[in-house]
């Protein structure tokens, strides 16, 4: 898969950009990987169980780590089942198919299933020992390994698909797919096969990913396990896919008021990050609390303390905390650009999650003289109308509210949704001081270490963000674009001022246009080398537009080939996710 | 009242039917593309019922009208595409030179619509006769899946049509059976009923439709023009130099054809077109280097 390059590869952008499991070269995800805390367990039983599964959390909370750990325990144990783990990242680069051309659904299907064939492909080859038949088993079924990959980056770079090609999409089925994974499996000695399928989301483009989960259904088999990463609330998205009946969800993110949270998150920097021992205790616990349960944010804030740049370790918390905190609430802004739609719903989300950590901060005055605190808010689940639940959906989704489950009170009885907002906010706005400002590091550990207040805070949602909130709540819709009138409905299909037909334009095209220094996700600093290193790419279409980047930066920095190439891998990995 | 057959009272008609009077000879034939036109007509349509309020409905036969319409437009467009294709393309030209006209056609058209009187016979209104004329006249293989699962739907509609046409609405057997007699045999004899959404739905249809194979041809068209022999040329292809300026004439030729202006979203400029197309296909003819070692 990725070559092999030490993390401690110093003073270049690739090793400080690495936090991303997919580019953790497979032979160091083994002693990379902190096999602790039951959750870690349950995953990975789950992923090589013959189950259809969905693994649930937001971005960064491991999933793909996970998927690519499981993957490798197959290979190793022989009493495992087949695996092979595929990647639909790029689905977003088909979004202006949807625009454009009336078989989006048809080549968005036959380039699933490229995606999938490949690495199956890819699979047999890092499989030990080595599935050398891969290739002439794709043939068998007229699939060459070659015109696989052209028609997948051919679709994904929305050139046209005619002639042979479209000859070639449309004879790619699920039927055969499954006799080349069941031929494969067999080669390889083993019983069954778990299809491992990342970034299955798909949050921007809702109608391929009810494409996406007919797909998995018709691949389950008695010999073939789809598993599946989304986000929270993905499935329900779709009305053919049933939780519970097409699959069970298994959680992979962590509650901060998991009695495990603490030992997990600290087994995995201390695997991951090689320095540990020169962060305080207390700095670590901090960001341990702030990281939300999110592994990924955990080794960034790490890696940035290590990093230094501060006069005291109070000083170096507050500001990466801070930082981190912005960069999520970025990232969720972005949401906006790509579905501008919920444009509205964003914004409001926003301040929604604003305004519950700051009742939760007076609460949290009440509570903490008893040597209590309180991170949960609950919702009445009767005053959650459609709209008010999409905007907590979005929230969740983006890692900035942890959906803690229903819980009851009172007669008659009264359901309330317990929601923690994230915990960097929490602090950023000195939740747990009981004054003005954020506190210092010892006065926030010692309030976290309290025991939890027994109820979440029931508070009507209007007596925090005002009676107009929940009313204002309004979809987004594009107004016509011939005659600019604005839409009626969600649903409508021609403008009711000129009869035109209404076209979403693509979000995708608009997204090109995002400066790379804004792609979320990145740190200060990592911004500065990119403006500072890489000026001949200045937005995400320059960069996608050339056709070698990792020839470009040969040139332009004098760098060797392998560190050339994997900087582009990582920043991939990031334009990459940012369009996703 | 003798006469037990005088059953209902009859008039004769006041005036002797004169067709002439029938016709506008001032309409000018514009230089709109063809899926303009099909937009412009189809608009016409839509505007008698996207505009109403939401509580009111078409009336029943009006909508059956309504379907009738959409149907004729996108006739229409086939035959202005395929005409003006033939004006323009010599591919095109060369597929259509064996067939034969009818001598009044000869007689009496222009020159420049002598194309239409190919297509006389051909009618547009049954889902298999739009593949086939393109094969036939254009010379173009397969249209794309989506634009082939669209047809399908489209020949749902025709079915429709051929009820508001012939019966005043009412389904026949012929038409159930099309359908799918299983799911419509208890409507049978009775009229087609269609609502806004309904008109939205079928409207929906046959716009993506007649946009779906405008872009099929044009990609096909536009790659056979630039990679395909012409009998007699060494060279493949209709002669582009890939110079942007000397190729604009012939380039936009094609263009006016492809293109919309009416559309909420026009194309794109010609030139960003041309450029695309540009990109695609200014290796074809020349010999392939072997390609230089690129990174992993």
């Amino acid at each position: 898969m990725t070559e092999n390059i030490t993390a401690n590869d110093s003073g270049t952008l690739s090793a400080t950009l690495q936090q991303r499991a997919d580019y953790i070269p497979l032979d160091d995800l083994r002693c990379e990987t902190a096999q602790t805390g039951a959750l870690f367990h349950r995953v990975t039983t789950e992923l090589t169980n013959r189950a259809l599964r969905t693994i649930v959390g937001p971005r960064g909370c491991g999933k793909t780590h996970m998927m690519r750990y499981a993957w490798l325990t197959c290979r190793d144990t022989r009493s495992k089942p087949f695996a092979i783990f595929a990647s639909f990242q790029r689905y977003f680069r088909l979004e202006p198919l949807l625009s454009s051309n009336a078989g989006a659904a048809q080549l968005f299907h036959s380039w699933v299933l490229a995606r999938i064939l490949l690495s199956t492909k890819e699979s047999c080859e890092a499989w030990n020992p080595k599935l050398d038949i891969a290739s002439a088993v794709l043939e068998s079924q007229g699939y060459r390994a070659d015109s696989l990959l052209t028609l997948a980056t051919k679709l994904e770079r929305n050139q046209t698909i005619d002639g042979e090609w479209a000859v070639f999409s449309d004879a790619l089925s699920i039927e055969r797919a499954k006799l080349i994974i069941d031929h494969l499996c067999e080669a390889a000695g083993r019983k069954f096969t778990v299809l491992l399928l990342d970034d299955a989301a798909m949050t921007l483009t809702p109608d391929y990913l009810v494409e996406f989960l007919d797909i998995v259904r018709s691949l389950k088999s008695s010999t073939i396990a789809p598993k599946v990463s989304v986000y929270p609330g993905t499935t329900e998205m779709s009305p053919r896919f049933h939780e519970g009946q097409d699959a069970v969800s298994i959680p992979a993110w962590i509650s901060v008021e998991d009695a495990e949270y603490e030992s997990i998150m600290l087994g995995i920097a201390s695997v991951r990050i090689k320095n540990l021992e020169d962060i305080p205790q207390d700095a670590q616990a901090l960001l341990r609390f702030a990281a939300f349960g999110i592994p990924r944010a955990y080794l960034t804030m790490l890696e940035d303390y290590l990093r230094g740049g501060f006069r005291t370790a109070q000083q170096g918390v507050n500001r990466i905390i801070n930082e981190h905190l912005a960069a999520r609430l970025g990232e969720f802004r972005t949401l906006g650009k790509k579905i501008p739609k919920l444009a509205i719903l964003v914004t409001h989300g926003e301040k929604l999650v604003h305004e519950v950590a700051k009742e939760l901060k007076n609460y949290n005055r009440t509570l903490l003289p008893r040597l209590e605190r309180g991170l949960t808010y609950g919702l009445r689940t009767d005053e959650k109308v459609a709209l008010l639940d999409r905007t907590l959906k979005l929230l969740i989704e983006a890692g900035l509210i942890f959906d803690d489950g229903e819980v009851k009170h009172g007669s008659p009885i009264r359901i309330y949704h317990k929601h923690i907002p994230h915990s960097a906010l929490m602090l950023n706005i000195g939740a747990f001081t009981g004054e003005e400002g954020s506190g210092s590091i010892k006065q926030n550990l010692e309030a976290i270490h309290y025991k939890p207040a027994k109820h979440p805070l029931r508070k009507s949602l209007a007596s925090i963000v005002g009676n107009d909130f929940v009313p204002s709540l309004n979809l987004a819709l594009p107004r016509c674009a011939h005659c600019h009138e604005p839409r009626l409905a969600d649903n409508q299909r021609f403008c009711h001022h000129c009869g035109q037909q209404l076209v979403d334009v693509s979000a995708f095209n608009q997204c090109l246009n995002t400066l790379i220094t804004e792609v979320p996700g990145l740190t200060e600093w990592q911004r500065a080398q990119i403006a500072e290193n890489l000026s001949s790419f200045r937005n995400i279409r320059d960069y996608l537009a050339k056709q070698d980047p990792a020839a470009e930066l040969l040139t332009v920095w004098g760098f060797g080939k392998r560190r050339s190439a994997r900087i582009v891998d990582v920043l991939n990995s990031y334009v990459d996710d940012f369009l996703s | 009242m003798d006469n037990y057959a005088s059953i209902v009272a009859v008039r004769a008609p006041k005036a002797q039917l004169d067709t002439t009077k029938f016709f506008d000879d001032t309409h000018a034939e514009t230089n709109a593309s063809p899926v303009d036109q099909f937009l412009e007509n189809s608009l016409s349509l839509n505007r008698h019922w996207a505009t109403l309020a939401p509580q009111d409905e078409v009336q029943p036969e009006l909508s059956r009208l309504f379907l009738l319409g959409y149907v004729s437009a996108v006739e229409g467009y086939m035959r202005s595409l395929i005409r003006r294709l033939v004006h323009c393309d010599i591919f095109t030209k060369n597929c259509c030179e064996s067939f034969q006209l009818s001598y009044g056609a000869v007689l009496h058209h222009k020159l420049a619509s002598l194309p239409d009187a190919l297509l006389e016979e051909t009618i547009f209104s049954v889902n298999k006769a739009i593949p086939q004329a393109l094969t036939k006249f254009v010379g173009m293989g397969p249209l794309s899946s989506g634009t082939t699962t669209l047809l399908t739907e489209y020949d749902r509609i025709c079915q429709l049509r051929h009820c508001c046409t012939h019966r005043f609405g009412k389904l026949g057997v012929k038409n159930a059976t099309a359908l799918g007699l299983s799911t419509h045999s208890r409507f049978l004899e009775k009229p087609v009923l269609l609502k806004k959404d309904a008109m939205a739905d079928i409207a929906d249809l046959t716009f993506t439709l007649v946009k779906s194979i405008n872009n099929d041809v044009f990609g096909f068209v536009m790659k056979r023009s630039a990679t395909s022999k012409l009998p007699l040329r060494d060279a493949p292809g209709i002669g582009w130099t890939w110079h942007k300026t000397r190729d604009k004439t012939r380039f936009r030729a094609y263009y006016d054809i492809f293109s919309s202006m009416k559309d909420a979203t026009p194309s794109p400029p010609a030139e960003d077109v041309y450029e695309l197309f540009r990109n695609s296909y200014h290796r074809v003819g020349q010999i392939k280097k072997p390609p230089v070692d690129g990174m992993a």
